[in-house]
């Protein structure tokens, strides 16, 4: 079916469509249908939006950042790599990303508004940070009894960086640990988290 | 300088976002020449994307996203697709699962990671429109005025008129019709036997509905085109008030019960309206 050659794709019945494994649906997509969009918005659509509210905390800047991760989709489903995993983790990894960045900015933006009002930033800082970044609440049943069944520095290090939006620098700094040790904390977070999820069902 | 064989932390720290865009760029470099931490990497994706599992997102994002898609008019009032939740699992394990997931049309639906690959070489049917040209259907299905296939379970987007002299969808209708190997089915209505309209695939599979009999309908009320011999109504697209004669749908290959109903505009997710035209097909 996916002869390579994106020219040739043709529209598909949309009952063909549900079908379709990953990358048919992407090269459905490089051909130009639309149905395949939201085939794609079927199978993924509640997996972007809920890293994106998990990170963003904010039904407004989630929405975006679905929005952009849909029509990025859209406009370059080329990057689309199938080496480079399945399109689910390859969506919430786009969502994610960008909900970081949302994050950032919007933080930005309040900062500056804080100074432009003359308002003294609240200390909450660096201890505020951690504790909603480690937060698990609202993740599911299993995936919470996977995260506390990790050593509080791995569970402290994995969602620091990846749902708190810290690089490793400064989660070093935070958790006031040496920066090398984080990044193998991280490594060996994943590795307990895969093994526990995967025993679950939960990931491939 | 050399590192290590396979940069194994900071692989990890690449997958959860924690490096510059420097050390994420060497590390996307060996990523592309070493298929172990291509692999490894991947498996740290998966496992990412499943701390968040799925969340229902809100009504009405999708014709968000839609209307994003394509500058040149408004959404249509079409049913989105409805994301699926939770992801596929092993059942026996989900002690905490929510409810399965359930696809538009109501039936139990498997995401694609689920779905077997598409076996061997070609899909099951598909079909080179004559003329049609490989680009972008959804600017395309956003000049209608008239059959509007919104995107549901079982339908597509309508291929309509471009300005770029795709074949109209009336143009299509008549060559299926006038193909000796289309198959027409009559689909009466079922008060009265008297034919309604006409349901015309030909053997490449387009297929296309003529509502010869059923009248226009005023602009804030549509047709709506249905197969029923499940037990719950799948919708295959809104077939427009009628002010077009034809439209393309997608049928699924075997035997099909198809009725037609009258709908508010922009359809319904299941019949609410009189039962206008109805015939089995295949």
């Amino acid at each position: 079916m996916n002869n390579g050659d994106p020219g040739h794709t043709r529209p598909l019945p949309m009952a063909d469509l549900e079908h379709l494994d990953d990358p048919g649906l992407v090269a459905a997509l490089c051909g130009g249908n639309g149905a395949a969009l939201a085939e794609v918005y079927r199978r993924y659509g509640g997996a972007v939006w809920a890293v994106a509210q998990r990170v963003c905390r904010r039904p407004d800047l989630a929405e975006e950042v679905c929005q952009v991760v849909f029509t990025d989709l859209w406009s370059h489903p080329d990057r689309y790599d199938p080496e480079r995993g399945t399109l689910r983790a390859w969506l919430v990894t786009r969502g994610r990303g960008r909900a970081v960045d949302a994050v950032r900015s919007e933080a930005s933006r309040r900062r500056r508004e804080d100074r432009e009002a003359r308002l003294a930033p609240a200390g909450a800082g660096v201890s505020a940070d951690v504790e909603a970044a480690v937060d698990t609440a609202g993740l599911g049943d299993a995936v919470r009894r996977a995260l506390a069944g990790l050593p509080g520095h791995q569970r402290e290090a994995v969602m620091l960086t990846y749902f708190g939006g810290h690089t490793f620098r400064e989660a070093a700094r935070m958790l006031g640990a040496p920066e090398g040790t984080v990044k193998s904390r991280i490594r060996l977070a994943l590795g307990t988290l895969r093994r526990e999820l995967v025993a679950e069902g939960l990931a491939p | 300088m050399s590192g290590p064989a396979h940069p194994v932390d900071d692989l990890a720290a690449h997958a959860v976002g924690a490096l510059t865009a420097d050390e994420a760029g060497s590390v996307e470099a060996h990523i592309a020449r070493c298929g172990v931490c291509r692999a490894a990497f991947a498996d740290h994706l998966a496992t990412l994307a499943a701390l968040t599992g799925d969340s229902p997102p809100p009504d009405g994002l999708w014709h968000r996203i839609e209307a994003r898609l394509d500058s040149t008019a408004g959404s249509t009032l079409a049913p989105p697709p409805v994301p699926l939740l939770p992801p596929a699992a092993a059942p026996a394990r989900r002690a905490d699962a929510p409810a399965p997931p359930v696809g538009w049309d109501g039936s139990a639906r498997r995401p694609g990671a689920a779905a077997p690959p598409v076996d061997g070489g070609a899909p099951a049917r598909w079909s080179r429109r004559r003329g049609r040209r490989g680009g972008r259907a959804w600017p395309a299905a956003r000049l209608a005025a008239a059959a509007v296939l919104v995107v549901a379970v079982g339908a597509t987007l309508a291929r309509l008129a471009a300005p770029d002299g795709t074949p109209t969808v009336a143009e299509g209708a008549e060559s299926a019709l006038e193909d000796p190997d289309a198959t027409v089915t009559r689909l009466d209505d079922p008060a009265s036997g008297a034919p309604a309209a006409r349901f015309v695939v030909t053997p490449e599979g387009d297929a296309y509905v003529m509502l010869d009999d059923l009248a226009p309908l005023p602009a804030e009320r549509t047709y709506q085109l249905w197969r029923t011999e499940t037990t719950t109504p799948i919708s295959l697209g809104v077939l427009g008030p009628g002010r077009a004669r034809a439209a393309e749908v997608h049928v699924p290959p075997g035997r099909a019960r198809l009725v037609i109903s009258q709908e508010p505009a922009g359809g319904s997710p299941a019949p609410t309206g009189p039962l206008v035209a109805a015939g089995t097909v295949g």
